[in-house]
């Protein structure tokens, strides 16, 4: 029990900062432009096939360093020319163009690499397990995904409080005009912004695409855990949506590692039903096959019981 | 040559008309306040000025140059600061952290990821002073969110002020003070100001006549009269606007 319990919250971790790496971006781009960005898993699965195609011409390790970079280029472009232009007509052509764009890039992912998942491999110098306890292995590229992300976020927090480019950033966070009216150009620290949270998107998805799959249904599949996080975070808020995407890593990573099933919690009351009942299925549902259900219910609960999410107080 | 010239500068939102052919002059060193009515265009004016809005007719100029159209960071490069009427502080950092948000551009600090604030000696010397000048110094590390109200309106004073700005716009600074709390305002802004041109939008007669070497009043965006102190308080036509719209409650003049 232990031992699962241990592999279970590692594994747990490792899930949630990956989360965290794109809702991060989601939050600060909502935070300043007000868009929700929909499109920001694409620019994941991005990274994904950047890395994996770069990685056969150049190695894994030059890839690691020049598909988020790329998918964070791709990304400033898009706030320029895109997102920009659209802007002025309002929030809701902001949404659907991000809507529209998350199609495209799914739709181009699938005329470029096509529809088959693509063979991108833990590199060879981590493909080992780090460690066996209980009889279990921890492969050692989880190891690097979490010292990665925990790195990564050391670096981002570094900046975002001691640079010039971090306090310009935080003030245009919540008053964009008044940082204009100071003479710095918001357009240009926008881009920037944008640039950078689709460049750790793009990370979150060199580094997942090989454990999680590299494939045109990727996005969508996180994309939309993104958004749970998001919400239950409390919209906007940094620190909501990193507490928010290691619950949801934790409770989902908890959930299948447990063998708990409704059969024992029935047992618990004292309830058995023949094993020839019309509702058998359900009374054999374990906490494993409900696990993915969990973060919709979370999100569902969180919205009727406190709408504006764990740290939703939104100042001023 | 004036330091701000607006010429027949118009602006509707919709069909409805906001400014009409609006024609000011601000010369150097003056304290220049503007009144009128609810409604009467002010804020919108500092909007145009600022570069928050485009007039859709008619030419601003700033020492001589137009600045109409430009984006609101290259007016404020050119020299122009501005406070608004409702509070714009950044909430989340501290006093000091906003003063030297204030400072980076015209200090000649660029948007730069290298550069660590903590080693940026002038820059933190020169907010340092200015939290004196404000007296805010005690408050240096508090989230602007959570100051006061009269320290908040002192420090998006010192917003304005901090770079070198040559015109400075202030959006009604002492509104919803006490009047103790005003009289302090005053005498900041009078201390702070002393050697730069000022704009400034304002209910509170007493105040606009205290502090202003010249008044402009607006009506239905229309300019009535630029004038004294003196010469506008015995104007026929600024009596008429104010006793006529009903608002003359809010004025001593």
């Amino acid at each position: 029990m232990a031992d699962a319990l241990l592999f279970a919250t590692l594994n747990g971790l490792v899930t949630g900062l990956l989360l965290f790496m794109l809702a991060s971006g989601v939050t600060l781009i909502f935070s300043m432009m007000g868009v929700l960005n929909f499109a920001h898993a694409s620019f994941y699965m991005l990274g994904a096939y950047f890395a994996f195609s770069l990685s056969q011409h150049l190695g894994f390790w030059p890839a690691l360093l020049l598909a988020p970079l790329l998918t964070g280029v791709l990304g400033a472009l898009v706030e320029r020319y895109g997102l920009r232009q659209v802007h002025r007509h309002g929030a809701v052509a902001e949404l659907v163009f991000t809507f529209g764009l998350a199609f495209l890039i799914e739709e181009l992912v699938q005329l470029f690499w096509g529809r088959a998942t693509q063979d991108f491999r833990v590199p060879a110098l981590l493909d080992f397990p780090l460690f066996t306890l209980f009889g279990q292995d921890f492969p050692a590229w989880r190891a690097f995904m979490l010292l990665l992300s925990l790195g990564i976020f050391a670096g981002l927090y570094a900046g975002l409080t001691r640079t010039r480019y971090g306090l310009i950033l935080r003030a245009a966070i919540t008053h964009p005009q008044t940082v204009a009216n100071l003479g710095h150009n918001v357009p240009r620290i926008f881009m920037l912004a944008f640039g950078v949270g689709t460049a750790l998107a793009g990370l979150a998805g060199v580094i997942a695409g090989p454990v999680l799959g590299t494939w045109p249904g990727m996005a969508a599949s996180l994309g939309s855990l993104v958004f749970v996080i998001v919400v239950i975070g409390g919209l906007g808020s940094l620190t909501g949506a990193f507490v928010a995407a290691l619950l949801i890593g934790l409770l989902q990573s908890w959930a299948i590692a447990s063998s708990v099933g409704m059969a024992d919690v029935l047992a618990l009351l004292g309830v058995s039903f023949p094993p020839d009942h019309p509702l058998r299925d359900l009374w054999r549902l374990t906490l494993p096959q409900v696990a993915p259900l969990l973060p919709y219910v979370l999100l569902v609960l969180m919205l009727l019981l406190r709408p504006a999410g764990l740290a939703g107080n939104r100042e001023d | 040559m004036s330091l701000l010239r607006l010429e027949q500068v118009s602006k509707q939102f919709g069909r409805t008309r906001v400014l009409h052919a609006v024609d000011l002059a601000i010369e150097p060193g003056e304290c220049h306040a503007i009144i009128g009515p609810n409604g009467a265009g002010k804020s919108t004016l500092f909007h145009l000025i600022s570069g928050l809005l485009r007039p859709d007719s008619g030419q601003i100029a700033f020492e001589g140059k137009p600045i109409h159209g430009l984006p609101s960071e290259q007016i404020a490069r050119r020299g122009i600061a501005r406070s608004f009427q409702i509070s714009q502080l950044f909430t989340r950092l501290s006093v000091f952290e906003n003063l030297r948000c204030a400072l980076l551009w015209p200090m000649g600090y660029g948007c730069s990821l290298r550069h660590l604030l903590g080693r940026e000696k002038a820059l933190n010397a020169r907010a340092d002073a200015l939290l004196d000048e404000l007296g805010l110094q005690a408050l240096r590390d508090v989230p602007a969110g959570e100051l006061a109200y009269a320290a908040q309106r002192a420090l998006e004073l010192g917003l304005a002020i901090a770079g070198d700005a040559r015109l400075i716009l202030l959006d009604e600074p002492v509104a919803g003070m006490s009047h103790s709390e005003a009289a302090q305002a005053l005498a900041l802004i009078r201390r702070v100001t002393a050697e730069r041109t000022l704009l400034l939008v304002e209910h509170d007669m007493s105040v606009v006549f205290e502090l202003a070497d010249r008044i402009t009043v607006l009506a239905r965006g229309e300019v009535i009269a630029t004038d004294t102190p003196a010469r506008i308080r015995t104007n026929a036509r600024v009596q008429e606007v104010y006793l006529g719209t009903g608002a003359g409650g809010q004025s001593d003049a």
